[in-house]
């Protein structure tokens, strides 16, 4: 194993894939309870994707996301608690209660900010690359978008724009097989990841994104690349949400096979790790509970902070619009 | 502990919902996630369910009303 | 020391005092590198100090595919995380392509992220009007953009205003767009060749006057100077005001006109229907009515799209005698024969 990959490493991997999913859960429950105003996206069923690419990232290294935006921050280290305040529409949310759910970012840890625009934050991560370039500065940027944002063009135009100025941009493709309701194959042509070899840029398909270390080799393997100068990479990585698009949805309608659903459900990412760590004797169950136990206790204060702290003051509804604000003519 | 029961928002749509049926009544026991009350929204019909496991104390919303999503429609006293 | 320059070449002069002064700053757009829209300098500036690829090298001097949104994304992601860019849109009308990016990314990023952004991006782009290019080319957009908080919009129409203003507007840390009307690229007039900044939000009076004011936006400027020369003649004293800011609006200085003159007339290139005009009047409607003599009136472009041919196109925007005639009207004097 690479001096990399020690039991610190690991047993991180596993605290913030249990992370998302304990913070994913109670949020589906706030939102069922009216706590959480609007909706959320869970990533349950996503979290090695995720924890995998954020954690082949340096700390200095940029990344952008989408609607379903917890898993993304808390993948690359950001605190829950700030998280769950924002959720709430507290004014000690990560973004002042003015972003929720769809639009957390978290500079302190490079999250340049979720979109609730599917692929719109494709060219922000692209232009973190552009500056990392010009300022020769070695850092790297992560753009996560879903299977349905594959097919907005701007990601073309920004695979092309990094390819031909070797940009040093991750394109990371989490297709969890639908957008919304529609399976993602009746929408798409072709395979996605094949789709960079008409940039000259390499394209890998993931197939196991439930395995942490699938994801993590592979976004690494890119990471490398962007770093030593050699340009940008698209990744797929295949994947499935085990919850609904977004929480209190109802359709209706069934859209999922039964069978698929409950084939997927059998590859839960946290167990699969988990029974990896102690087949590997990397960990024992006993560390492992305890762990489990430490992010119930966080998830738990990360509760209590958002129901304590106060709302926003709604005194100033032109905060943070410029840096150098002005007067409104009254 | 008094925990307050409201109506969530099922999808980002929803503003307001008709309780059409309570299934509980003042004093019965609840399970989390029992259902308590059956819901019509604009786009769905859904199960109100349980937020804590205790006992309804309150029904603050009859059968019949609408009312706007997060308004507190029961209270549950926990154990 | 001051020397004569055309607007384009103070354009120019504006981003290479910038470029010197902060390595940050860079520029990028289609055919930046061969200066095809005369953005890195003309005339007599790029002759004498070497054109921008020269100077600055390829590094930050950058040709851009044909990409619009991500040329504008990638400008505010650039902005984000360390530099300072210039992007080039060549043609107002190519904005629309990269609307997403305007709206949902650059103009609420900072506020809905509760300030951990900051974009200090300038876009640069040209109104082809009046120049037969037909309707593809010839769109004056300033009023959409005026809609969208979050967004700054200059709109110089002189070449003195378009160094001083340019130039705030690269070292201001918001995201502003400047729109340039093509015709005005050529005039030329004596420009202070040192460094100096036009505050974003400050107005000018080109004319004093006291029977009517005249606010006027873009190449409607120095229409409406000739309209004021014009009925000067007449006995009628008109101020013409530029707001040069459209986003921090001078609205102060409108009102100081009005309260004077307690007429307006408001000159606007854009399409008649939620122009800057539009927004003028309204204001000077709720905040100045007990100022008012008469009603405002507004001179703008029909909305209707812009038509090819030369004996279609030229009459539809304001002009010095389209401007007068307002004037007229609202002071009830004949119109000339």
């Amino acid at each position: 194993m690479s001096p990399q990959l020690d039991k610190d490493f690991l047993l991180e991997a596993q605290r913030r894939m249990v992370r998302i999913r304990l913070f994913d859960e109670r949020a589906s429950k706030m939102v069922k309870r009216g706590q959480i105003p609007g909706t959320v996206h869970t990533s349950i069923g996503q979290e090695a994707q995720v924890v995998g690419a954020c954690m082949a990232l340096g700390d200095q290294d940029y990344m952008t996301g989408n609607h379903r935006s917890h898993g993304h921050p808390i993948g690359k280290g950001s605190p829950l608690s700030p998280l769950m305040a924002e959720l709430v529409g507290k004014a000690t949310g990560v973004c002042k209660g003015r972003g929720g759910s769809l639009h957390l970012a978290d500079f302190s840890v490079g999250s340049l900010g979720e979109s609730g625009i599917v692929g719109s934050s494709i060219p922000i991560a692209t232009g973190a690359a552009l500056s990392s370039k010009v300022l020769n500065n070695g850092k790297v940027a992560l753009a996560f978008f879903g299977d349905g944002a594959a097919n907005q063009g701007n990601l073309y135009e920004s695979m092309n724009l990094a390819g031909v100025w070797k940009l040093p941009v991750i394109f990371l493709c989490e297709n969890n097989l639908y957008a919304l309701s529609t399976p993602a194959h009746t929408v798409t042509s072709g395979v996605i990841a094949s789709r960079a070899a008409g940039f000259d840029i390499p394209g890998v398909r993931v197939e196991d994104g439930q395995d942490f270390l699938h994801v993590f080799n592979a976004v690494k393997t890119a990471v490398d690349r962007a770093r030593s100068g050699e340009g940008p990479s698209l990744i797929e990585v295949i994947t499935y949400r085990f919850n609904e698009h977004s929480e209190g949805l109802r359709l209706g309608v069934d859209y999922r096979d039964q069978e698929e659903k409950a084939k997927w459900l059998a590859k839960d990412p946290i167990v699969l790790f988990r029974d990896y760590l102690i087949k590997e004797g990397i960990a024992n169950a006993g560390e492992l509970d305890e762990l489990y136990a430490a992010v119930e206790a966080e998830v738990e204060e990360a509760f209590e902070f958002s129901q304590s702290s106060p709302f926003p003051d709604a005194s100033d509804p032109y905060l943070n619009l410029y840096t150098e604000p002005f007067e409104v003519f009254a | 502990m008094r925990v307050e029961v409201l109506l969530p928002q099922w999808g980002m749509g929803m503003s307001e919902g008709l309780i059409s049926l309570w299934f509980k009544k003042v004093g019965d026991s609840v399970k989390e996630d029992e259902p308590i009350a059956q819901v019509e929204a604009e786009k769905v019909e859904e199960e109100l369910t349980a937020p804590a496991t205790g006992v309804i104390t309150e029904i603050l919303v009859p059968a019949g009303d609408t009312v706007e999503v997060r308004t507190v429609v029961a209270i549950i006293e926990t154990a | 020391m001051k020397s004569v320059m055309s607007y384009l070449g103070a354009i120019g002069a504006a981003q290479r005092e910038a470029m010197d002064a902060d390595d940050r700053v860079i520029i990028i757009g289609e055919d930046v590198e061969a200066n095809v829209y005369g953005t890195t300098g003309a005339g007599k500036a790029r002759a004498a100090e070497g054109d921008f690829l020269q100077r600055y090298g390829k590094n930050r001097i950058r040709n851009t595919p044909i990409s619009e949104e991500v040329i504008v994304g990638a400008a505010a992601g650039a902005a984000m995380t360390g530099l300072r860019p210039i992007v080039d849109l060549s043609y107002s009308s190519f904005t629309y392509l990269a609307m997403d990016q305007f709206v949902n990314q650059i103009a609420k990023n900072r506020f809905m992220f509760g300030g951990q952004a900051s974009i200090p991006v300038v876009f640069r782009s040209a109104m082809f009007y009046g120049l037969n290019t037909g309707a593809h080319h010839s769109d004056r957009p300033y009023p959409m953009y005026m809609n969208v908080p979050g967004l700054k919009i200059i709109t110089p129409a002189s070449p003195s205003d378009a160094k001083g203003l340019l130039r705030s507007a690269i070292d201001c840390d918001d995201p502003v767009l400047i729109f340039e009307a093509c015709p005005l690229w050529p005039m030329k007039e004596e420009v202070e060749e040192e460094e100096y900044w036009i505050p974003l939000g400050v107005g000018r009076t080109l004319r004093e006057g006291s029977d009517i004011t005249i606010v006027a936006i873009s190449g409607a400027v120095p229409e409406a100077v000739a309209a004021a020369d014009e009925l000067a003649k007449e006995g009628i004293s008109a101020e013409v005001f530029d707001p040069r800011t459209l986003v921090p609006m001078d609205v102060e200085g409108i009102m100081k006109s009005v309260a004077k003159t307690g007429r307006l007339v408001v000159a606007d290139p854009a399409h008649q229907t939620c122009s800057a005009a539009a927004e003028i009047s309204a204001l000077v409607a709720e905040h100045a009515w007990d100022s008012l003599k008469a009603p405002i009136k507004r001179v703008t472009t029909p909305d209707t799209q812009i038509p090819f041919s030369p004996a279609l196109e030229k009459h539809l925007y304001p002009n010095r005698l389209t401007i007068a005639a307002a004037a007229r009207s609202i002071l009830k004097v004949p119109q000339p024969i």
